[in-house]
């Protein structure tokens, strides 16, 4: 297994323990919320639906800003500090490495990835995941504040029974 | 009075329901968008909307025009994100094998989860038929594998021409508690 995809595993663990409240797989999941959502009598006649994309995000994100992201990311949630016996402080240098060594050739010019990541590996999906996770967090937490968010939690209450 | 609202997020895609003002909306995403330079968010609202292979409307019935509960909720499959109309629909990350019959049964999920409605439901059935004809399999060869997924999650009454609701509703239930038990388990492997 090559290291990317073996620092995704470890990543995706993580990620997906945290972020399962407001994550999505698939566009069903969110027919199957807003049915809830409708039957518990929420949708109203000026509900409005709303879709936000994030614009380029996989060639424009910042490597140090990432970097600096998925570090605080991994102190806060894991308390060991290590994941199978890999320390955070490990993780980070080695996708430090993989992110700051990204060439291409384009007209006979040799140039190096400085911003985002020509990529789309399930390694470089987690990393802006974390990111972007990171980032709604003043926003999720103001929507709760004004707010009550629903969630999948719900899934959960469910599939407790 | 608090309101009670959807937020979820997949991968650069995010779908929540807003129950102020189009203004506050705007001046939400303007937040949103100072937040991170390099994190910049386009928005659209409507009552009717694409989200990932999903499509869902809010939209005033003008048939049912009987007391508050005009306004109906629609869903199905959005396949304008596909690269080509009636392209075969490789749904999972798995579905690269060549195992076509998975991919008449992921896509049937992909309908049945994403359809509220029956006459929705036919549609999309329509739909995959016509994909895999235009991919050269055989009508019957289709037709054999949605019958047996049927008669799996089902029984084998139920014929897949079939437009009762009740029956659909059943249908559907069933997958549905297929899909959570699948989510169950992996959440539980984490």
């Amino acid at each position: 297994m090559n290291i990317s995809r073996y620092l995704y595993s470890l990543l995706q663990l993580i990620y997906e323990g945290i972020s399962f409240e407001t994550t999505y797989m698939k566009g069903s999941d969110a027919i199957l919320a807003i049915e809830r959502y409708h039957k518990q009598g929420y949708l109203r006649s000026t509900t409005l639906l709303v879709t936000l994309h994030v614009h380029r995000i996989l060639s424009l994100f910042n490597h140090d800003q990432i970097i600096q992201t998925v570090e605080s990311f991994l102190n806060q949630h894991v308390p060991s500090k290590q994941i199978h016996g890999i320390s955070i402080s490990t993780m980070i240098e080695f996708i430090r490495f993989i992110l700051k060594h990204q060439f291409f050739i384009y007209n006979d010019k040799f140039y190096q990835q400085t911003h985002g990541s020509d990529s789309d590996s399930p390694l470089i999906q987690v990393l802006v995941n974390i990111l972007l996770f990171d980032w709604e967090q003043p926003f999720v937490t103001f929507l709760k504040e004004n707010n009550e968010i629903y969630g999948r939690f719900v899934d959960l209450n469910e599939l407790m029974e | 009075m608090s309101l009670i609202i959807l937020y979820y997020r997949c991968f650069d895609e995010i779908f929540l329901t807003w129950d102020q003002s189009k203004n506050e909306l705007e001046s939400f995403i303007q937040t949103m968008n100072q937040e991170n330079i390099l994190i910049q968010v386009e928005y659209t609202a409507s009552i009717d909307v694409d989200y990932l292979d999903a499509n869902i409307s809010w939209i005033d019935d003008d048939d049912h025009d009987d007391g508050p509960n005009k306004y109906q909720l629609e869903t199905m499959v959005n396949h304008s994100s596909t690269a080509e109309p009636y392209a075969l629909p490789y749904i999972d990350d798995d579905s690269s094998t060549k195992n076509f019959s998975k991919l008449i049964r992921s896509a049937l999920i992909r309908a049945i989860l994403s359809c509220s409605d029956v006459y929705q439901f036919q549609l999309e059935r329509e739909y995959i038929e016509l994909s895999f004809t235009v991919n050269q399999f055989s009508l019957l060869f289709i037709q054999k594998h949605i019958c047996s997924f049927l008669r799996e999650i089902f029984i084998d009454v139920f014929e897949f021409r079939n437009y009762r609701a009740s029956l659909y509703g059943t249908l559907r239930q069933r997958v549905i508690d297929h899909d959570r038990k699948c989510r169950q388990k992996k959440l539980s492997l984490l």
